[in-house]
């Protein structure tokens, strides 16, 4: 069974977020801070609850349609009672009647509990800033498109991730070609030399991510990689409060193919890095045996930013941790075919002249 | 009276630029010197003719020298101070070439100034050189002297021709280099609005330990050797530079020396 929670002041009841700025929990009332795991051992009898102590409303209690009641779940604000619209997956996410922020519990439990979280470190205020320096020094985008651009929506989500620990075992062969030249009478002797060049070793990867929410583009999400995974922390459900966070629906299988494609090529590439000193290296033929175990289950730090322009859609993403920024821009076509003949105008010109200036000398 | 002395003056001037050119050729030397007598009195005329016509079209001296003796001097020192105690060249850098040929050591000689060192490199000098040995060593002094004339012609006119700004090339350069900038700049300028793509490695993520050798082979296989012949130039222009020299008098010469 799914059950609601919100984090509760332990001093005066107030509605808890997390502060990423400071990495604790705050009270929006009287300001109290609290550590995750301070706040654990106050407010532990509040995982001890039943789910029969918070109330709760199964799909079929309201007036959805089969096929829309499908996936989706409702739960009551303890808070202010309004009926909070979940998915399948949510597993925190705030009232859109009080705005307290709530985590479902039953989301984060047994198999489904991940093993770490890598709190945010940046706030909305700097995905703010971040959205407005993506749209500098951009010649090809349009003038209005930074004035104009609306940002419809921008949410903190904690990012369900598979992360792998993979173990390589790699080799490869490659042909590589040395050439000497010299003269001699009227003849130019170039001697060739090939070379049979093997190389093979041993790599290991830590935590190569994958993604475990169908929602996200996985594009996406690799755009802002990496993360620095020295800040993880052990699963707490506190640093959840006041952001959105999923379950994963997408299982570790699945994620397979992608880990171990991305890792071969390292590999590969690794051992061609080691190979120096020839005037060409031809890469014949590569064997890479990958061996990992069971991938950790962890959820990372994403600013999603949805804004809009001209009746189209546009989606950005921040890394919550090192704000890594991407999001692909429209281009302004006329700019474009201005600055293509100011160039060939320019430097055309100037190569001719020159050209024309030299040769007449 | 004013009216009168400019009537005068007009006259005069119109004498003078009259008679301008039957002075200066007349002053000039000859452009060819037979002090060997290997000529007829007609070949001379000839090869006078031709030298002057040649000399006109481009505007320096060519001359033929032939002789018994350089008198004890090296050949291209006495063809250089004959060139140049003896009134040759034009304009103010000397333009000239000069062949001397002299009958004592069988030398053949070129001595070339002003733009006839920047016309005739050394290449060129020694085409020409042996372009006149099979002439000269058959004692065909004529041959060799109409020979030297008309290939001073051809690799005048053809090395003139070379240096002509080519405007039409040089458009047609800086369009296709304009537009490979453009294309290029331009491709930098959209990759600028494109930061979503997906990531082929996993290079972030390698332990700090890295890559642990285990296999290190490079093994020697086989060598090839390919020999190709270096072209000799067959085309209308030889290239490479011209060396130079200083003449007793001063000057630059370039020039070179050989036998026949």
């Amino acid at each position: 069974m799914d059950e609601l929670i919100e984090y509760k002041c332990a001093k005066c009841g107030g509605t808890l977020i997390f502060d990423s700025n400071i990495q604790k929990l705050r009270c929006e009332f009287c300001g109290s801070l609290f550590t995750a795991e301070e706040l654990k051992a106050l407010q532990n009898e509040l995982y001890e609850k039943t789910p029969e102590d918070y109330k709760r409303t199964e799909t079929e209690n309201i007036f959805w349609s089969e096929q829309e009641a499908q996936g989706i779940f409702s739960y009551i604000c303890e808070s202010c009672g309004g009926e909070i619209i979940g998915e399948e997956t949510t597993a925190a996410t705030s009232c859109p009647f009080c705005g307290n922020p709530v985590v479902m519990k039953g989301n984060l439990s047994g198999e489904l509990r991940p093993q770490f979280v890598l709190p945010f470190k940046l706030d909305k205020a700097e995905a703010k800033k971040a959205l407005k320096e993506h749209f500098k020094n951009k010649k090809l985008l349009p003038k209005v498109f930074s004035s104009e651009n609306h940002l419809d929506e921008i949410k903190g989500v904690y990012v369900p991730y598979w992360l792998y620990d993979v173990d390589s075992d790699a080799s490869s062969t490659f042909k590589c070609t040395n050439s000497t030249s010299w003269t001699s009478g009227d003849y130019r002797y170039t001697e060739t030399k090939t070379y049979n060049v093997a190389r093979a070793g041993n790599m290991q990867f830590i935590g190569i991510p994958a993604d475990g929410s169908k929602k996200m583009d996985d594009t996406l999400m690799e755009s802002i990689e990496p993360y620095d995974y020295s800040a993880f922390e052990k699963f707490n459900a506190a640093y959840l409060a006041g952001f959105l966070a999923d379950k994963y629906d997408v299982p570790k299988e699945d994620c397979a193919e992608r880990i171990e494609s991305r890792a071969k090529r390292s590999a590969v590439d690794a051992l061609r890095r080691t190979v120096s000193g020839y005037a060409s290296v031809t890469p014949q033929d590569s064997t890479v045996n990958l061996k990992y175990d069971e991938p950790k289950y962890g959820l990372l730090p994403v600013w999603l930013l949805h804004t809009s322009w001209n009746g189209e859609h546009y989606l950005f993403a921040m890394n919550g941790q090192t704000g890594k920024f991407v999001g692909d821009l429209p281009i302004d076509k006329k700019r474009y075919w201005m600055y293509f003949v100011r160039n060939l105008l320019i430097v055309g010109g100037i190569v001719a002249g020159a050209l024309s200036l030299i040769m007449s000398l | 009276m004013i009216r009168s002395l400019l009537i005068a003056f007009a006259a005069l001037l119109l004498i003078s630029s009259f008679l301008a050119p039957f002075v200066s050729a007349d002053d000039h030397p000859a452009l060819v010197v037979d002090e060997s007598d290997k000529l007829t009195g007609e070949q001379e005329r000839v090869l006078e003719a031709k030298l002057k016509e040649v000399s006109d079209k481009y505007d320096l001296d060519i001359v033929v020298l032939i002789n018994d003796s350089t008198g004890g001097k090296l050949p291209t020192e006495f063809a250089d101070d004959y060139y140049d105690e003896n009134g040759y060249g034009r304009n103010a850098g000397y333009d000239g070439i000069l062949l001397l040929v002299s009958l004592e050591n069988r030398d053949i000689t070129t001595s070339t100034c002003g733009k006839g060192i920047e016309y005739f490199n050394d290449s060129e000098l020694q085409y020409i050189e042996e372009l006149l040995v099979p002439y000269l060593s058959g004692e065909d002094y004529y041959g060799a002297f109409t020979a030297f004339a008309n290939e001073c012609d051809r690799h005048i006119e053809s090395y003139l021709e070379s240096q002509k700004p080519k405007y039409g090339l040089y458009a047609v350069i800086g369009i296709v280099a304009g537009l490979i900038f453009a294309a290029v700049k331009g491709s930098g300028y959209k990759k600028e609005l494109v930061s979503v793509y997906s990531k082929g490695d996993a290079d972030d993520y390698i332990a700090p330990a890295g890559l642990a050798l285990s296999v290190k082979d490079d093994i020697f296989a086989f060598s090839n050797v390919a020999k190709t012949i270096i072209s000799s130039s067959s085309s209308s222009s030889r290239g490479g530079g011209s060396s130079t020299h200083v003449s007793s008098s001063g000057r630059t010469h370039g020039g070179r020396s050989g036998h026949f």
